[in-house]
């Protein structure tokens, strides 16, 4: 009873102004706290968010450049450095690849690509069943993407996002989560360039996960009348079985992807599911300046990128 | 007492506003099992993997084998507008080949190719783009132009992150 007369005084005490005044005071001194400790990184993630390389060249000089060439006595570590570094040990590519896939229940089995980069930005490719007119093709001139579907005789125009115009300003402002769970930085035009060689010729988000788990070196070979060292790449769940399991050629002198193979537990982890081999690659030849630019053919037709995508090959 | 009740009032309000203020900046995970993802076609709900313990997964749609299947993450009502960066979780797979598919970050945002096959449990960035509150991000499981693709591929939806600092 007593406590009951107490609460009820102090009810009575209260006054609607004071409470207000007390809330908005309350409120500012949150803000004024919150600005704290954002310019001043006192959160765990925040924290976290001050240490970890976040774009492509802050990555690529967290990792210091290897003695080239590569050879089998190398470490994982140099190989890995070396991809981060890919980008500036060429300026310009001319690549040509076959992608098999080992499954008899499929139709197509062989599919060819061809890609020209010049860094930065530039690039054009196309990708076709092997020995057959190309499916779809592309052109990118460093600010517009071009897509094209010769069979439906469309195509559609993208700008590049304004970030990914520069290598520099790619990237997040910070980690994904306070817990400092594994994350990708993938090169900008890996995600935007679509060809299957986009990511041999630019591994930074490859090698990124082979810094955060076992990779061995396996092996040498030759590729493309290239020197390569062969790296094993295994993924193993929680229970210790296996997920994943790839093998990638490097070029030893540029720390381009110029092989590789895909295993998969449907086909038998010892037989490969889908292998990509480059069969021709030249670096730093002189494209003449037409090579990036768009011309469309008098009967194509531009279509916008989602009816671009609704009309999208399916094999 | 007064100036103690006083007291009490704006140290919950500094609280509050610090904890809420924090939280936004911060930004979250968009579950896929959560009401912020909307999915149509086939999915399979899979326990075994996954961001949280969960994801979806199915194959990959080709002409006459599987069919269309589609996921949206949905920011939270009434995020204000800015710049939004975005991650996307890729799990474990059950030892099947993954799909190479792309991200559409909507309305305004770019498309990334993602393989799916070429990652095992990291947080991968999308991009960003400025945004308003209407922002989400969209991943079918269609072939993308210009990469393999068959019908035996997985494909994954899984936790996606998104914050807008």
């Amino acid at each position: 009873m007593k406590r009951f007369n107490v609460l009820t005084r102090w009810i009575q005490q209260i006054e609607p102004s004071r409470v207000k005044k007390d809330i908005l005071i309350g409120a500012i001194a949150g803000i004024t706290l919150t600005a704290i400790f954002i310019t001043f990184q006192l959160g765990g993630w925040q924290t976290v968010a001050a240490e970890p390389p976040l774009t492509i060249p802050e990555i690529a000089r967290n990792a210091s450049l290897p003695k080239t060439p590569l050879t089998i006595e190398s470490s994982t570590e140099d190989v890995i450095a070396l991809m981060l570094n890919s980008h500036t040990q060429w300026h310009t590519l001319q690549a040509h690849a076959i992608t098999t896939i080992n499954n008899q229940q499929l139709d197509d089995n062989s599919w060819q690509t061809n890609i020209e980069l010049e860094q930065y930005g530039k690039g054009r490719g196309d990708y076709s069943r092997v020995g057959n007119e190309s499916d779809f093709a592309w052109v990118s001139d460093g600010n517009t993407l071009w897509k094209v579907k010769p069979t439906a005789n469309v195509y559609s125009e993208i700008s590049l996002p304004e970030d990914v115009k520069t290598l520099e300003n790619y990237g997040p402002t910070s980690p994904p989560t306070e817990d400092n769970q594994a994350f990708i930085v993938i090169h900008p035009l890996d995600g935007v360039f679509p060809s299957m060689l986009s990511s041999f010729a630019f591994p930074h988000g490859l090698a990124q996960s082979f810094q955060q788990q076992v990779v061995e070196i396996v092996g040498s070979d030759i590729v493309a009348e290239r020197d390569t060292v062969i790296v094993l790449s295994q993924v193993f769940d929680d229970e210790g079985n296996l997920v994943k399991k790839h093998e990638y050629w490097i070029d030893t002198d540029t720390g381009v992807i110029l092989k590789n193979r895909v295993y998969a537990e449907s086909s038998g982890w010892d037989k490969w599911y889908e292998q990509t081999t480059v069969t021709e690659i030249v670096y730093d030849v002189t494209f003449p300046a037409r090579t990036f630019q768009f011309k469309s053919e008098h009967n194509m037709r531009q279509v916008s990128p989602d009816d671009f995508d609704s009309a999208r090959i399916n094999q | 007492m007064k100036k103690r009740i006083s007291l009490i009032r704006i140290l919950t309000a500094t609280l509050i506003t610090f904890f809420v203020t924090t939280t936004a900046y911060a930004g979250y995970i968009i579950h896929e099992n959560s009401s912020n993802f909307s999915k149509s076609g086939t999915m399979w709900s899979i326990t075994q993997y996954g961001q949280n313990g969960h994801a979806y997964q199915y194959m990959q749609y080709t002409s006459g084998n599987n069919s269309y299947s589609n996921g949206n993450w949905y920011v939270n009502s009434g995020e204000p507008s800015g710049t939004y960066y975005w991650w996307a979780y890729i799990p474990y797979n059950l030892g099947q080949s993954d799909a190479i598919i792309d991200y559409q970050l909507k309305p305004s945002g770019p498309t990334t190719v993602v393989n799916q096959e070429s990652y095992a449990n990291y947080w991968v960035y999308l991009g960003n783009f400025s945004g308003t509150s209407s922002a989400y991000a969209k991943m079918d499981n269609n072939c993308v132009g210009g990469y393999s693709c068959d019908w035996t591929r997985q494909v994954w939806w899984d936790g996606m992150l998104f914050s807008n600092p």
